[in-house]
């Protein structure tokens, strides 16, 4: 007897399931015959996109308030020493996946939409919305899957698709290098996963999550080393997946793919499944894993920050601040504010996409300029992502500025935006954990958190508003490069409403009235009601401190960089005076050149090295072998040939001398015959004669 | 009366000659003849060997060995007819093929 509640919940699981695969039968139809629809086949994944997307939002209200549903199939069983040992393909719906279905959605149906009008006149059109559509795909199929082979699977997937995402242009170099570095250094944070996968199935020898929370519901993970381990082998995962320190490196160059993809990459597919991961494996985190993942969190945020200071491309600027915003979702997780890192890592999704689409309708407009000036006679190849020769595009481009100011204030974390509301709450939690942790240790290192993350905070304040100072404000510099280029200025206008209509959603979601109703807490909005989790904090502080401190540090921030780079008394610098710390911060802290010392040369001259043994030593050994063995078959063939061939032969030669010796007497002549006889008989009687006598 | 071993050498004689002739002609009815010489050797030595025990058996085994000679010539002629016929010769050094 199946009951209504069953039949519903299959019915969500199917919904699940086709917004899984509607996004993979689109890739694979557009990979295949994008080329021979009409558009390129656009039309088809954006409308799939959107179909998923109204059946996200659909699921997410059947879901909302249903616990948790688990649906499984077997995948394949492995014959085991006591029992067959199964493993599962298990989907899980509870309000988190469904509330990140809706985001990722949302996201990528914006996204899609951007694009058309974006990307439409650029080149491998054709290619673009499949890669999109798999992208999308696997980043669900992390959000669904409640068992962490297929989330590894999954997770291969997305690194997949963003490599060729970020590699879209595969043409310049640069391009294919950022989508090769992006690939080869997820795979160390794979690396982690799989030794993290293999001790959590060493020691409970299942994979899936749902047996995993049964086990660890009352009794917790137990703080031993070997699951310290694990659990760092899996944040090591996230490390790379979510650009942590030390891995960060990838993300700054994955700004070589498109712009609209760059939004998803940054918002809602690829960075955000790190975090994603470590809300999914939060049980089997020990205290140690989780004080480990707190500091590399903090030490992101503050590291991923600064650089953004001195960065003169658009671009890298929301990269920079993307790797710290991560930082803050991490360092979050680790002073176990749960519900407060998935909450920033859904708001920071819209504004941050916003940001990136807004920086795009920005680069789209520099390239109108690039080409109005090159129509007008005046080729000038500047580059069309420096902020320094932009400027006064405020009143240019109003749409797009209204989006950019809002999801630029919600970064920021200013109230009554979403971000803010995010933002406090990790504060909050930092500055709760580091008391909490006071108070019973007396260690005052705990400080070391609360502290970087308001000076993060003061950071993110003022490298934004530098950015939209320079983008938005003041004089249009390139004018005072090349005055010619005032027509063209004039002609700079907002996109069409494929592009505005998306940051406009965006930059709406990115008010904090869609989140909770009161502008300066989270904590009582409807998501973070949902996700909340018992943390074993106890609050010490009262959460108006953390308000003033965030707002404070915001306008110390801010107000510095207004008072740096008011519009009146900005003057461009010229960018060769550059102090050391500039140079570092510019750079990213020399960090690729570190690397290129500390491990890719002497990678290289081990690979020289054991190229020289394997070549001298080991084929040396190898060609000896061989010619040994060519001496030997030598050997045998001369025995064979003349002493066991000699032996057959001779056999077949004396055969054959008898045979000739035989034949002689058939001479085929009557009285030849005859004579033989009659002489046989003449030597019967001789013989006869002999031995008679 | 003509001692036996009289006989005896006649009958070696022609025994001789006919295998003589058996092994050197060359047509093939002149080595039947030599064929007939030895059988009328081999008769020459029945008949005289029979005198000695006077049962007559000697005789009567060479008259024997006339009818066989006589039923051999037959045949063989016939044969001989049907070699020349067939290899326009009687030539035995001619006659061969069976060699190969």
């Amino acid at each position: 007897m199946i009951s209504l509640e069953t039949i519903l919940t299959l019915q969500n699981v199917f919904i699940a399931l086709l917004i899984l695969l509607l996004p993979m039968g689109t890739f694979g139809v557009l990979y295949f015959f994008g080329s021979k629809l009409p558009r390129k086949g656009d039309w088809l994944a954006t409308g799939v996109m959107g179909i998923c997307l109204g059946l996200s939002v659909f699921l997410l209200t059947k879901t909302w308030n249903l616990p948790e549903t688990v649906a499984q199939i077997p995948w394949f069983t492995l014959p085991g020493l006591q029992r067959d040992i199964p493993f599962l393909i298990s989907i899980a719906l509870n309000p988190l996946a469904a509330v990140m279905m809706v985001v990722v959605t949302l996201i990528s149906f914006l996204v899609h939409l951007y694009s058309i009008e974006y990307m439409y006149d650029k080149k491998n059109y054709t290619r673009y919305f499949p890669y999109l559509g798999l992208f999308t795909s696997s980043m669900i199929g992390i959000v669904l899957s409640d068992n962490l082979l297929v989330t590894f699977m999954c997770w291969e997937l997305v690194g997949f698709a963003s490599y060729l995402l970020i590699g879209f242009w595969m043409e310049k170099p640069a391009a294919a290098r950022a989508s090769k570095k992006a690939f080869l250094i997820n795979r160390i944070g794979d690396v982690g996963f799989l030794v993290g996968l293999f001790i959590v199935y060493a020691k409970f020898g299942t994979f899936d999550l749902a047996e995993l929370r049964e086990f660890l519901a009352y009794t917790g993970i137990s703080e031993q080393l070997i699951f310290t381990i694990a659990g760092l082998g899996i944040f090591l995962g996230c490390v790379g997946k979510s650009a942590q320190f030390p891995l960060q490196l990838w993300l700054p160059d994955a700004m070589e793919g498109p712009t609209p993809a760059s939004a998803l990459i940054h918002a809602a597919t690829m960075v955000a499944a790190g975090i994603y991961l470590l809300a999914k494996t939060y049980l089997l985190l020990t205290g140690d894993a989780l004080l480990v993942i707190a500091f590399t969190g903090t030490l992101t945020a503050l590291l991923g920050a600064l650089p953004a200071i001195v960065q003169t491309d658009i671009k890298k600027v929301l990269a920079y601040s993307t790797i710290s915003q991560l930082g803050f979702m991490v360092m979050a997780m680790g002073v176990q504010a749960y519900d407060a890192a998935l909450f920033h890592l859904i708001t920071h999704a819209f504004f941050k996409a916003c940001l990136f689409l807004t920086a795009g309708a920005v680069i789209h407009e520099m390239h109108h300029v690039k080409q109005g000036m090159f129509i007008r006679g005046y080729f000038n190849n500047f580059d069309t992502l420096n902020m320094k020769l932009m400027g006064g595009l405020r009143k240019k481009m109003p749409v797009t500025f209204a989006a950019y100011f809002i999801s630029c204030m919600a970064l920021i974390g200013v109230p009554f935006f979403s971000g803010f509301l995010s933002k406090d709450a990790i504060l909050e939690g930092t500055m709760q954990w580091a008391l909490h942790h006071y108070k019973t240790s007396g260690q005052t290192f705990y400080f070391l958190i609360p502290v970087t993350a308001i000076l993060t905070v003061s950071v993110t304040a003022y490298y934004m508003i530098r950015q939209m100072i320079l983008v938005f404000f003041g004089e249009f510099k390139l004018k005072t490069f090349y005055p010619q280029v005032e027509p063209v200025f004039q002609k700079i206008h907002d996109p069409g409403w494929l592009m505005k209509i998306p940051m406009v959603v965006l930059g709406t979601l990115s008010v904090w009235i869609f989140f909770s109703v009161n502008p300066l807490s989270g904590h009582h909005g409807w998501l973070m009601e949902k996700l909340a989790y018992v943390s074993p904090i106890v609050p010490q502080l009262d959460a108006l401190v953390a308000l003033l401190v965030s707002v404070l540090a915001v306008l110390a921030g801010a107000s510095l960089a207004w008072y740096r780079f008011r519009p009146a008394t900005y003057l461009i610098q010229s960018d060769t005076d550059h102090s050391f710390v500039k140079r570092l911060l510019k750079n990213n802290w020399y960090m690729d050149q570190l690397y290129q010392v500390i491990l890719i040369k002497p990678g290289m001259q081990l690979a020289v090295l054991s190229a020289w043994v394997d070549r001298t030593i080991i084929d040396g050994l190898i060609h000896t072998i061989a010619y040994a063995g060519v001496l030997f078959s030598y050997f045998v063939s001369f025995i064979d040939k003349y002493l066991l061939d000699g032996i057959v032969n001779l056999g077949a030669w004396i055969s054959l001398r008898i045979g000739r010796f035989s034949r002689s007497f058939q001479q085929g002549n009557v009285q030849g015959y005859f004579a033989y006889a009659v002489l046989g008989v003449v030597l019967v009687f001789l013989y006869l004669l002999i031995i008679e006598f | 009366m003509i001692p036996l071993v009289h006989y005896l050498i006649i009958s070696a004689v022609l025994f001789s000659i006919g295998i003589a002739i058996v092994i050197t002609k060359r047509n093939i009815i002149v080595v039947l003849a030599g064929i007939e010489l030895i059988l009328n050797a081999a008769n020459i030595n029945l008949v005289a060997f029979s005198t000695q025990d006077g049962m007559l058996k000697g005789q009567l085994f060479a008259l024997f060995v006339m009818i066989v000679a006589a039923a051999e010539a037959a045949i063989a002629l016939a044969i001989v007819t049907q070699v020349y016929k067939h290899f326009r010769t009687s030539n035995l050094d001619e006659l061969n093929k069976l060699k190969d």
